[in-house]
């Protein structure tokens, strides 16, 4: 099964995920339904950043595909993502190796 | 202790977020950098970020040249955000608490700012809107 990996870094927030959610949208109308959305290199990540997130993880889920994630590196990215429950609602590992998949394309953002 | 205020008025536009964090992280430039206090700047940043994402985003959804005005504290080791604005009042206690388990599109933003800081209020007069956030580092 491919999949896509989205490279994030530097800061994902209200100001840019409208953006994202574009890319995510382009990437989705082109058929592809497994991501990993790689955060190791996200130095700060908003709540709108999270919602972006998680519109792919249920439109991808819609189409019988899935979206995991990399934990950021930064310690206290990792906190927020667990007070609000992501590593509940995504599987989040480490590394994209991992993940023990097949990646078919990388898209970098912002670029 | 460092006794400092910094205040800083931003258009109300997701472009200028940016500033709220470098404002932060100049107010608190004082302190001994330790991985903690690199954390805790952080979770400030996000909480005061959040509240200016939500003013712009709701108090400030139908209005151009929108201002926010933020009186960013620290006195005696107690962090204090002010942050006032003339748009539309809100109403905090209408937005649901996210659950968390299902994945949310909407509603991480004022849950986590309750969740990162020890005092969270809100004031809304004929005069502006203003939030009120407090921790004690």
């Amino acid at each position: 099964m491919e999949t896509i990996v989205v490279s994030l870094n530097d800061r994902i927030d209200a100001f840019n995920a409208p953006q994202l959610r574009e890319v995510f949208e382009g990437l989705l109308s082109a058929g592809h339904v497994n991501f990993i959305v790689d955060l190791r290199d996200v130095k700060f990540l908003d709540s709108a950043g999270m919602a972006a997130l998680v519109t792919l993880l249920k439109r991808a889920r819609q189409s019988s595909g899935d979206v995991n994630l990399t934990w950021p590196t930064l310690e206290v990215s990792q906190r927020i993502l667990k007070l609000t429950k992501f590593d509940r609602v995504f599987t989040i590992k480490n590394n994209i190796a991992d993940f023990n998949v097949t990646v078919s394309k990388t898209v970098t953002f912002p670029q | 202790m460092t006794n400092q205020q910094i205040n800083v008025e931003l258009n109300a536009q997701m472009s200028e977020l940016v500033h709220v964090g470098d404002a932060i992280t100049r107010l608190l430039s004082a302190l001994t950098s330790t991985s903690d206090i690199e954390a805790t700047i952080y979770e400030l940043q996000l909480a005061v970020h959040e509240i200016c994402a939500n003013i712009i985003d709701h108090s400030y959804k139908d209005a151009e040249n929108g201002k926010i005005k933020l009186a960013l504290s620290l006195t005696d080791g107690n962090f204090i955000a002010d942050i006032c604005e003339q748009g539309e009042a809100f109403d905090p206690d209408a937005v649901p608490r996210p659950n968390l388990e299902d994945g949310q599109i909407r509603g991480y933003g004022i849950f986590l700012v309750n969740q990162l800081m020890d005092v969270v209020e809100y004031t809304s007069t004929a005069g502006g809107n203003c939030w009120h956030l407090a921790k004690q580092l």
